[in-house]
């Protein structure tokens, strides 16, 4: 019933290579042999490689299935990503917190990641603990539940792991990379999805994932460590033969690769001085003739330390440090992406000494000592990937998966061996012409536009999540964007209710929560502001009985907190009352019956995109008295003109300091008035909070009382 | 447990599965983790006193070379902290026969990668590489040991990058700074005190000279270690590092005074501020240096305390007015002195007071009530999975022997803890535990969000926790 694969010795003839070509090494006795498995496939249709290495009690397991990013749905990006996380979050057995527990219990561990062609499962355990830790990893990979409140936890998460994303030019550059050169292929996705689909993933899409990629007839096991094979396999076929059906992954499916002249697209960032270069080729699929060469040719474009991109960039032209290339392989294509970081005034010229290079290795052969240490750094480079049993697995895992038989394990070093310069420059003239390029730059379009125009079309991408800064010195104000903006805003107070009504609140109490994000994790509290002309608000959470708060009366304000048996008060200073002061401010009607006072300088600062919206920017700068001018940007909807967000800049205009941003959604009618009950605040980019409001009531009378100073029970200092 | 604990045993070394578990059991056993950690490792010293430890190890494809010099804060003199840090990134630009980062490039194109980093006691730089580039990582080692390239405008640049990191470092991580702050604390008026990373009043104070003088002193040969570990001959490697290590002179040394340990003169408290969401407690113990016999017993306690949920502090601290974010625990063991220590990050709306009297209280309990069988075996097995694991690579295992040679004074330490660590009962732990686990030896450090507001004028440790607002504050745009 279990058939028996025997892989032949996968490294027999790379002795005789390694030490024809490096002559011998300093002591080293043999050259490496990858370790051979023995392999057996169960009647599901699993794999199971074991790999015996006494040299440690421990065992590494790693389980593949196919799938992974590329074979999502297209409806739900992001949910290979969010299977593999939640694969702990819940088993039909075991709650989250008895996953843990029980991985504790063993002071082992088991992680996930979804990949662009294989999501991968791996587990880390003593050997003495080998059953128990294969059934916990079983238990992840068949069992899990995937309940509601995990999906949405890593939601939150997966969305804040976005916004950071879109906050480091370089890790978006590589995105945008894989995105523009595959576009419109399964390989454009990216890993974790986009902000603004991240609400359709939801726990069905998860199940779904699950159910049609995490099957076993195409599964592969490896196992490493001091574990007899023979019960290895005993273990593996118990705890897997439940496991039954069939993989929804396609199988090889080729890649176009567009030769229709550079693409080029700017993700627009005014604020950078520095602007990050990617320019991303399609390769060919994994199993081509034309993958070592390409790998050489790589390596000596920008792969190596002194490669030639460095020395173009860095010690000719002074461009840029670190310009390098590198080549991703997958099954269906391959991806070589080039990148640089650069002043923006360089970014045409590194382009086009990019784009030189690029045709030159398409052009000529390299020189042949180019192309010797390219083979070297192959062949030294090879045996270094196999340094733990974690590694070793992942290793046969993947080679296993891209159906890499043991010939051509046999044959690698033969292989990078006999690459010659000229094979370089077929492969490169190939696949690697400047035609072919997808280019992303990450920096300000205005003045990177011009410059890029001459290379082909360019597309200029605006950027939605990160805050634009709020201009710090006065900007003219031409008539037509004075008389813009005031239209535009007049628009926008007849949506919310108009201006006479907004002017008529005279208090508001909003209940809701308040939901806090502080390194990764989120905190829930409940909350309630009351607020009553002129300048009186009260602002308090609560967390069980305990309650926090702050009350301004005017210029004058206090903070307190209050336990179970103690209220403590104290007097606020005059920073606090001035940070309250402005708090009074921040509701919705303060926000636009500031933009209607006529003093206010307001100026229309061109068309732009917030929370999914096409909005009008304008420009809200107020002026006059001692005090710095103080300075809004509002996003006003294009289509309906409701208030979209606001970014407020520091009054001190701090370099570096960072913007405020409040998104609102969720509007629904108080009164008259259009409100948020959906508030979301970020600091440089990063969410910080979440308002989720309940219920608003205005002009109910509030009494002058709520905003006396706090009765003190107790007001001794704390312990100590 | 007990049995459980056998069978552990029982997988390495069956020969010994009839002998009786004391005696000839634990040697032998000790003898397996050693060979497993160690191989056929030889210590030799050089003519000029620089000492190599070679390990080698067939199953591997890889060679790790690492020079370790007996140079940290443990060594440096008030004025000059930070140093030895300075020294980790001055030694890669350039020396006689090599150009600035020619080192790393080089290493780079034989397929290998370089790095350093500092620690208390040494720094340690290292280069993973295949066998076929040991010859040029012991030329290029020796190079600089002989003759970087130490120049005012190198030492310049350096101090700017330290300090740019310094600026960086303080606002990255509120629990890494805390942990900064409770080290200056405990260790007030010793060297183990200053922060590994330097003072920013002494680093921008450095001079050239300084360096000069600190690379005499403490970068000589005779001062230095180098482990090789991985797939190589032992022979010839030795061959290869006499022809590049054993002309370069012995130098006379700074007088090698053991950092004073201060008397624990009872309890030491600090408050701070600093710009955070949320209040910060950290609580450390000072202990024993890592050659104290008890140090396996020590390091576990820090597991029993807060690795996982199931641990004693994370339940403790997961709900009511003591509920915290986050707690973390762990052993910072030096050759001369160490510090176990918790740090919490306070739940908004818990009472501080709280925090602090149950994390104390759970804590110090462990000195009088001996753990459960359950708690230490799961605390055994993660230190153990930890050691091990470490010993995979060839890099793992240098750090594991070099950190024996210079901590504990033998490249097996870190296999004997390991059997010591299983051998442990929750009577030796306790005893442990009793020893240093009292207000005497106690130091608390309270760190209060600096923005929004604390109550003026309440002052005090506990402060931070009945803060109203924190980051939440509907007070933004006042910052």
């Amino acid at each position: 019933m279990i058939m028996t694969t025997n892989f032949r010795t996968l490294a027999r003839s790379l002795a005789p290579c390694l030490v024809a070509l490096l002559g011998q090494p300093v002591g080293a006795h043999a050259a490496f042999h990858m370790p051979i498995p023995v392999v057996r496939t169960l009647p599901n249709g699993m794999r199971v490689a074991v790999f015996r290495n006494s040299r440690l009690p421990i065992v590494q397991m790693e389980l593949l299935v196919p799938g992974g990013v590329a074979a999502e749905s297209a409806d739900t990006p992001g949910a290979a990503a969010a299977t593999a996380r939640l694969l702990r979050a819940g088993t039909s057995s075991r709650t989250a917190e008895d996953f843990s527990a029980d991985l504790d219990r063993l002071g082992g561990s088991i992680g996930a990641v979804a990949g662009r062609d294989y999501s991968t499962v791996d587990g880390t355990f003593l050997a003495a603990d080998f059953d128990a830790g294969l059934e916990l990893l079983a238990d992840a990979v068949l069992n899990p539940i995937f309940p509601e409140p995990e999906v949405e936890r890593y939601k939150s998460m997966a969305g804040n792991a976005l916004t950071r994303l879109l906050q480091d030019p370089a890790a978006l550059a590589d995105a945008e990379v894989w995105s523009l050169t595959f576009a419109g292929q399964p390989y454009a996705r990216p890993v974790l999805g986009r902000s603004e689909t991240l609400s359709r993933l939801d726990r069905d899409a998860v199940q779904a994932y699950h159910r049609d990629f995490y099957r076993p007839d195409r599964a592969i096991l490896a196992i490493a460590g001091d574990v007899d094979p023979e019960r290895a396999f005993a273990a593996a076929a118990d705890r897997f033969e439940s496991w039954a059906g069939h993989s929804a992954a396609p199988t090889a499916r080729p890649v176009a690769a567009s030769a229709t002249g550079p693409r080029l697209r700017i993700l627009d960032r005014p604020g950078l001085t520095q602007s990050v270069v990617g320019i991303g080729l399609v390769g060919p699929a994994r199993d081509s003739p034309d993958v070592l060469a390409l790998q050489l040719g790589n390596y000596i474009l920008g792969g190596g330390p002194e490669s030639r991109l460095s020395r173009s960039l860095r010690q000719d032209g002074g461009f840029s440090y670190g310009a390098h290339s590198a080549y991703t392989l997958l099954r269906d294509a391959g991806l070589v992406s080039l990148s640089a970081v650069t002043r923006t005034d360089s970014v045409a010229a590194v382009v086009g000494r990019m784009r030189d290079e690029l045709a030159r290795l398409a052009a000529q052969a390299p020189g042949e000592a180019e192309v010797a240490s390219a083979r070297r750094y192959f062949l030294n480079s090879y045996p270094l990937q196999f340094q733990s049993l974690s590694a070793l697995v992942s290793q046969w895992t993947a080679l296993a998966f891209y159906g890499l038989s043991a010939d051509s394990m046999d044959r690698y070093v033969e292989s990078v061996a006999g690459v010659t310069a000229d094979g370089v420059r077929e492969a490169a003239s190939r696949w690697l012409a400047p035609d072919r390029m997808a280019v992303v730059v990450v920096g300000p379009a205005a003045s990177l536009q011009p410059s890029l125009a001459s290379l082909g079309p360019v597309e200029v991408v605006t950027a939605e999540t990160e805050p634009r800064p709020v201009v710090a010195a006065p900007a003219s104000v031409s008539p037509e964007e004075r008389k813009r903006g005031r239209e535009l805003l007049a628009q926008t107070f007849v949506a919310h209710g108009g201006l006479a009504r907004l002017r008529r609140v005279k208090d508001s109490t909003v209940n809701g929560d308040l939901i806090m994000v502080m390194g990764g994790n989120e905190v829930t509290l409940h909350m309630q502001q009351v607020r009553k002309e002129p300048l009186r608000l009260r602002f308090a959470t609560r967390i069980a009985s305990a309650e926090n708060g702050q009350i301004l009366d005017g210029a004058r304000g206090w903070i307190f907190g209050s336990g179970m048996d103690s209220v403590r008060v104290a007097e606020a200073d005059s920073v606090s009352v001035l940070a309250m002061q402005t708090a009074f401010r921040s509701d919705i009607v303060h926000v636009l019956l500031a933009a209607a006072d006529t003093t206010v300088e307001v100026a229309w600062r061109g068309p732009g995109r917030l929370a999914g919206r096409d909005a009008d920017l304008i420009e809200v700068t107020k002026v006059g008295g001692a005090a710095p001018a103080e300075r809004s940007l509002l996003y006003l909807d294009s289509a309906d003109h409701r208030l979209l967000g606001v970014d407020v800049g520091s009054p001190a205009a701090r370099p570096g300091a960072y913007d405020v941003r409040r998104v609102y959604r969720d509007y629904r009618l108080v009164s008259g008035v259009l409100w948020p009950f959906e508030e979301e605040r970020s600091i440089g980019g990063a969410r910080t909070m979440t308002i989720l409001v309940q219920s608003v009531v205005l002009n109910s009378g509030v009494s002058d009382r709520v905003f006396a100073r706090p009765e003190a029970e107790d007001t001794r200092a704390p312990r100590r | 447990m007990r049995q459980a604990g056998f069978l552990v045993l029982l997988m390495i070394a069956p020969m010994c599965a009839t002998a009786a578990p004391r005696g000839p059991a634990r040697s032998a056993d000790e003898g397996t983790l050693v060979r497993a950690l160690a191989g056929d490792a030889r210590l030799v010293t050089l003519k000029n006193g620089m000492q190599i430890l070679l390990a080698p190890d067939s199953t591997t494809a890889a060679v790790d070379v690492s020079v370790w010099y007996r140079a940290g804060i443990a060594h440096e003199r008030p004025g000059i902290t930070g140093i030895s840090r300075l020294f980790e990134h001055l030694m890669f630009r350039g020396s006689a026969h090599y150009a600035f980062q020619e080192h790393s490039r080089l290493v780079a194109a034989e397929g290998g990668s370089a790095n350093a980093y500092t620690a208390p006691d040494y720094v340690c730089y290292y280069e993973t590489v295949p066998a076929s580039a040991l010859e040029l990582t012991f030329r290029l080692e020796a190079d600089r040991m002989a003759s970087p390239a130490l120049t005012a405008e190198g030492v310049e640049a350096e101090k700017r990058v330290a300090l740019e990191e310094n600026r960086w470092r303080r606002g990255a991580d509120p629990t890494a700074a805390a942990l900064r702050g409770l080290d200056s604390l405990a260790w007030a008026g010793e060297p183990y005190g200053w922060p590994v990373t330097g003072l920013d009043q002494d680093l921008s104070r450095i001079t050239l000279a300084d360096c000069q003088r600190f690379f005499a002193e403490r970068f000589a040969p005779n001062n230095a270690l180098v482990v090789v570990a991985g797939d190589f001959d032992p022979d010839r490697a030795l061959q290869e590092a006499r022809r590049s290590f054993e002309a370069l002179r012995r130098r006379p040394l700074a007088k090698d005074s053991p950092p004073v340990v201060a008397a624990r003169g009872g309890e030491r408290r600090a408050f701070a501020r600093a710009d955070q969401p949320l209040p910060i407690l950290a609580v450390g113990w000072k202990i024993p240096g890592r050659r104290d016999p008890d140090a396996p017993a020590l390091a576990l306690l820090a597991r029993v305390l807060a690795a996982g949920p199931s641990a004693r502090l994370s339940r403790a601290l997961a709900s009511g007015r003591a509920r915290c974010l986050g707690v973390q625990a762990g052993v910072d063991d030096r050759r001369d002195s160490g510090l176990l220590y918790v740090t919490a990050t306070v739940w908004p709306g818990s009472d501080s007071a709280k925090v602090e009297s149950t994390l104390v209280a759970e804590v110090e309990r462990l000195a009088r009530v001996p753990v459960s069988e359950e708690e230490l075996q799961r605390a055994r097995r993660q230190a153990e999975v930890g050691t091990l694991l470490a010993w995979e690579t060839p890099r793992g295992r240098a750090e594991a022997l070099g950190q024996g040679l210079l901590l504990e004074d033998d490249y097996r330490a870190s296999a004997s803890r390991l059997e010591r660590t299983r051998q442990l009962t929750p009577a030796d732990v306790q005893r442990a535990a009793a020893r240093v686990l009292v207000a005497a030896g106690r130091s608390v450090l309270w760190i209060a969000p600096a923005n929004p507001p604390a109550i003026p004028g309440s002052g005090g440790a506990g402060a931070g926790g009945e803060t109203p607002g924190l980051e939440q504050s509907p007070a933004e745009g006042g910052r």
